[in-house]
């Protein structure tokens, strides 16, 4: 499949997410920062992508863009079918809580409720039932069935995680959007966070894709695509952790030709 | 979302306390003026004098009719005395078919003393024949038959160790007299709140002063003659031109209204208990409404984090709108479960200060029904949803990325729409100051609480300009104080739009405090220092019952060592034209140079028959000089039309207006309301014993012992203004307290991050100092330009000098309270956070 292939929206026909020709600028005049600049990807069902670059590149803003958060300022978003362009603020918001996961990097509980209504909250404010099999079977996934009344504060930050990651497969979203969900871990709790991502790919057919700098983290999954001033610039499967670090530290580096 | 907005309350208890303070004090204070107003208008006194006779007659109100046709418009005013009626209307009503009997009554103002000594009980002089309205039954003894003879109440009789064939003495108008106590008589019902002395019924219509004519006549019906068809024939004795003209005519009362006509003082303490929420209730809304937009606005923006997350998570807009106000809609409800109790408890306490101070009878109730506190609840919780409406509108526009950045950093300086909005408020304010500036005391008074409202909201919608513009100005000064001035300058220059609230609550608490504790000062050192500037007696006689009968002055005049005495009459002067508009009147002869009025222009000296002088404010307003005619009423509805002769500035401190006295006490009772006296002190005993004769327990005071009682009457005067004003400022304080307290416990993550950054505790305190001086600062230059700016016209309207007066105490409580509290509010949440450990409070509890 060529990268044309992936993005065309005839043709993608496994896609969960499709990026084609976007952009996004903030500011304006002088003080104008180009975030993306004609960004083209897409990530297939049932996959685990990282994205990686340097600070700056635009993967946060690229995450925001892919998962509704943020309006590009040029281009299209599709999730699944839908395109995003053209739905309302409140559309959009109604798409990400039926349709998107987030684990975000600092963890983003709402500090008022316990860990089995803060996984409840997307689906409480969709108003949708709850499976609760599925509830039962996701808390027990992420070892937290015994912590249930706890309150945000009283978990350590790998639990607080879990919580974010039950979270966002409550709702058996179509894709989970992970923004440096390590970053704020140490690399054995990280590791325990991260088999339960990839447990989500291969045994609930899950689609992740998740942002980090960590080249450990993205050895976990099935695809790397970097990125350095806004823009794709390499993309490869699986390349184990030594080579994602070399092209990391290739890219950081100004004046070197990227591939 | 209930149980989420409530969730979310309580993890932000601060803000939560601080909105629900707001409401549950505007509920209690709004509670208040309705549950006063409600009395007021519900309150009619008690027919007790009276209770027997199911119809009275009487004229008490002076009705003004104005316009015609459609826009007619009929008014009924409260005559500050009683009118008179005509004694032939009695013997009419007689003859009435159905009146079993028809009385005339008249009552006039005594203190029955016994035989020797001062002491003396206040009581008023009744017909004998009107003991049957109550009806009074004689208890021992017999009827009064003889011109000597005197019936007492039991209460008098036992409080003067008095009984049948004892002699007591009568402060009448026309002296002191001795009287035989021919019987004790009570009353089947309750006691009158007034003590009764009955005479014979034409020695009672002789100390009356006017034997013409009677004060009440109360009608007794037939058995089985209804009241309705008692009430309607009698009223068919009134003459027809009387129903449609504008004057003082004989009016028929019946039921509940009866109370109205026994105490004439109903009427006063109708008008202070309607007053008082008229004047005060708009403004309290207002504040009411400032005060609590101002917390609720804050509350949502110190959650900007939370609802970010939300619309992250996939809350919609509209669920982030409703949650917010039904967070508002909850604590609006819960506030007004309980601030209504406290708005009745604060009337009860209210009615026990009017009646233990003497403003209102003792009768005077308050009247509670589920009116005053279903508005107060539903204006407050309107408030507290629009405000959370309003607020939510921002909310929902809230990025659902802002939750993901790490820090929340101030995007917007606020609507565009908030500049023309806050030049036209800012426009309004400085308008309705001028126009202020031309009214007449009580209408500058209530537009002045408009002009304050008007600048504070300018000032709200204006507040992220000004707070940008100052941090500019002041930051230049603020960066030479090292790192934390800058730090300092920083922050109050990126945080324009955040204090926003916090500034406006405390302009509001200057302003409004500032204006209406100065305004009071303002005209109580204005009246006394025209009193003092104009009292040229050495000797001023008060009275310890009604007043001073009128032969004191011209027997003082007699004592050796009195060089001259004048009695002064006081009532009031109704103005015809300007829709009875009342203004206080002096009757004294002006020729006595007893007091200098200082006279402008005219002579105090031709003040004989119907003329008038009038003080510069009057005037003024009333456009009136020398030669002019005043069409106006006395105090009793007589009509009259005065010359003015003279016009004179020392108003205040001694009555808007002055009228020779003789005039003015034909429609009085008769008493003078003080003697003025110019003697040597050798005089005094001579003086004392004449008193001792006249009018017993009398007090002699220096001019300067009258000074300071005057200082205490004007304090007490205007204590009911200055306790409304009292509870309205601790409102606006605690408003002030209260977001101040908000905007530093809001700062918790913004002061651990500078934490782990390296600043030191001791350098974080100091930048709070720099950031609070500066606020506190902005604070009260703004709130003293208002309070000026309000002051001014307000102060020329009252005292017609614009120059406020604020003494020193003043100036220390409004400033020391503002920095004292404002300080307190600031410094304590912030000290608060220092202590928790700074990576736990950057950390998730935020």
């Amino acid at each position: 499949m060529t990268e044309q292939d992936r993005t065309d929206p005839e043709t993608r026909v496994d896609l969960a997410v499709a990026l084609r020709s976007v952009r996004k600028t903030y500011g304006r005049g002088n003080s104008a920062v180009q975030a993306l600049d004609g960004v083209d990807v897409a990530f297939a069902r049932r996959t685990f992508t990282a994205v990686m670059g340097p600070s700056g590149s635009g993967k946060s803003t690229l995450l925001h863009c892919a998962a509704g958060l943020d309006r590009p300022s040029a281009g299209h978003v599709w999730i699944g079918e839908t395109e995003l362009g053209q739905l309302s603020e409140t559309e959009l918001t109604k798409l990400r809580r039926t349709r998107i996961g987030f684990v975000f990097q600092s963890f983003n509980l709402v500090p008022a409720l316990n860990v089995r209504e803060n996984v409840l909250l997307p689906s409480r404010l969709a108003r949708g039932t709850v499976d609760r099999h599925w509830l039962a079977d996701v808390l027990r996934r992420v070892g937290l069935e015994d912590r249930l009344r706890s309150r945000p504060a009283q978990l350590s930050g790998g639990q607080q995680q879990r919580v974010a990651i039950a979270r966002a497969l409550a709702v058996r979203p179509e894709v989970i959007f992970c923004d440096e969900p390590t970053g704020a871990l140490d690399s054995q709790t990280a590791a325990g966070v991260l088999d339960l991502l990839r447990e989500a790919v291969d045994h609930d057919g899950q689609t992740v894709v998740m942002v980090t700098h960590d080249p450990v983290a993205a050895s976990y999954a099935d695809r790397v695509v970097f990125l350095a001033d806004g823009a794709v610039v390499h993309d490869t499967p699986a390349p184990g952790v030594k080579a994602i670090a070399e092209l990391l530290t290739h890219l950081g580096r100004p004046g070197v030709p990227s591939w | 979302m209930v149980t989420l907005a409530w969730r979310m309350l309580r993890q932000r208890p601060t803000s939560a306390v601080a909105t629900f303070i707001a409401l549950w004090f505007g509920v209690a204070v709004v509670t208040a003026c309705g549950v006063l107003l409600e009395s007021g208008i519900r309150y009619h006194g008690e027919a007790q004098r009276y209770a027997a006779s199911s119809v009275l007659v009487a004229a008490n109100d002076l009705r003004v009719v104005s316009g015609h046709g459609e826009n007619r418009d009929v008014q009924r005013l409260a005559l500050p005395d009683r009118g008179r009626l005509d004694a032939g209307l009695t013997a009419q009503a007689a003859a009435l078919p159905g009146v079993q009997r028809a009385i005339a009554d008249v009552a006039t103002p005594t203190q029955v003393l016994a035989p020797t000594g001062t002491a003396g009980v206040d009581a008023q002089v009744h017909p004998w024949s009107a003991a049957a309205l109550a009806p009074f039954t004689l208890r021992f003894g017999t009827a009064p038959t003889q011109g000597t003879d005197v019936v007492l109440d039991a209460a008098t009789a036992s409080r003067l160790n008095a009984h049948p064939g004892s002699q007591v003495r009568l402060a009448l108008p026309d002296g002191v007299r001795t009287f035989t106590v021919s019987g004790v008589a009570a009353p089947t019902g309750a006691e009158p709140a007034d003590l009764t002395a009955f005479l014979t019924d034409s020695q009672a219509r002789a100390v009356s002063g006017h034997p013409g004519s009677v004060d009440v006549i109360g009608v007794i019906g037939q058995a089985g003659v209804s009241t309705k068809s008692l009430a309607h024939a009698v009223d068919g004795l009134i003459p027809d031109p009387a129903r449609d003209a504008t004057g003082t005519f004989p009016r028929v009362y019946t039921g509940a209204d009866r109370g109205l006509v026994e105490t004439p003082d109903v009427a006063d303490a109708r008008e202070l208990a309607t007053a008082l929420p008229s004047v005060f209730g708009g403004c309290t809304i207002l504040i009411a409404a400032l005060v609590i937009a101002g917390t609720v606005g804050l509350s949502v923006q110190q959650r900007h984090r939370d609802i970010a997350l939300l619309r992250a998570i996939g809350a919609t807009p509209r669920q982030v709108r409703r949650m917010v106000v039904r967070e508002s809609a909850v604590l609006g409800v819960l506030a007004a479960a309980t601030g209504v109790w406290a708005g009745f408890a604060g009337v009860w306490w209210l009615r026990d200060q009017f009646v233990s101070r003497g403003m209102t009878p003792d009768s005077f109730t308050v009247h509670v029904s589920w009116l005053p506190p279903l508005v107060a609840t539903a204006a407050t919780v309107l408030i507290a949803v629009v405000a959370a409406w309003v607020a939510s509108l921002r909310a929902s526009r809230i990025h659902p990325t802002e939750a993901l950045v790490e820090s929340a950093v101030e995007r917007r300086r606020g609507g565009w729409l908030r500049i023309p909005l806050g030049l036209a408020a800012l426009g309004g304010g400085v308008a309705e100051a001028i126009a202020a500036a031309h009214l007449r005391g009580d209408d500058a008074a209530s537009l002045a609480l408009g002009v304050v409202a008007t600048l504070v909201t300018a000032v709200w919608l204006l507040a992220p300009w000004l707070n940008r513009l100052v941090a500019a100005i002041a930051g230049v000064a603020l960066r030479s104080f090292g790192v934390t001035g800058r730090l300092a300058a920083a922050n109050s220059a990126a945080s324009a739009r955040r204090l926003a609230p916090v500034l406006t609550s405390l302009v509001l608490a200057v302003g409004f405090g500032g204006s209406m504790m100065f305004m009071q000062t303002s005209i109580k050192h204005r009246a006394a220092e025209q009193s003092h500037a104009g009292m040229r007696a050495d000797y001023v006689v008060t009275p310890s019952g009604a007043g001073l009968p009128s032969g004191v002055a011209a027997a003082l005049r007699q004592v050796p060592g009195v060089t001259a005495t004048a009695g002064v009459v006081h009532s009031s002067v109704l103005d015809r034209k300007d829709g009875g508009l009342q203004y206080t009147a002096q009757g004294i002869d002006g020729a006595a140079g007893l007091i200098d009025l200082d006279v402008t222009s005219g002579r105090l000296a031709d003040l004989h028959g119907d003329t008038i002088a009038v003080d510069t404010l009057t005037a003024d307003s009333e456009h009136l000089h020398v030669g002019s005619d005043l069409h106006a009423w006395f105090a009793d509805g007589t009509p009259t039309v005065l010359r003015v002769v003279a016009v004179y500035s020392r108003g205040l401190g001694f009555a808007s207006t002055t009228l020779p006295p003789n005039v003015l006490a034909s429609h009085t009772a008769g008493l003078d309301a003080m003697v003025l006296v110019s003697a040597s002190p050798a005089a005094q005993a001579g003086v004392e014993r004449v008193l001792d004769q006249l009018a017993p327990g009398a007090s002699v005071l220096s001019r300067a012992d009258y000074q300071v009682a005057l200082d205490k009457d004007l304090t007490e005067g205007a204590w009911a203004n200055q306790m409304v004003v009292s509870v309205l400022l601790v409102y606006v304080a605690i408003a002030a307290v209260n977001t101040l307290a908000m905007a530093a416990m809001g700062r918790r993550r913004e002061l651990a991050t500078l934490r782990l950054a390296g600043t030191t505790r001791t350098q974080i305190l100091r930048m709070v100092r720099f950031e609070q001086g500066l606020l506190l600062a902005v604070g009260l230059g703004v709130g003293g330009v208002i309070a000026a700016a309000t002051l001014m016209p307000l102060v020329k309207a009252t005292t017609g000098t614009s120059t406020p007066y604020i003494p020193l105490t003043g100036w220390v409580s409004v400033i020391g309270a503002t920095v004292v509290l404002g300080s307190l509010a600031t410094f304590l949440p912030v000290r608060r956070l220092l202590r928790i450990s700074p990576v736990e409070a950057i950390g998730i509890r935020e």
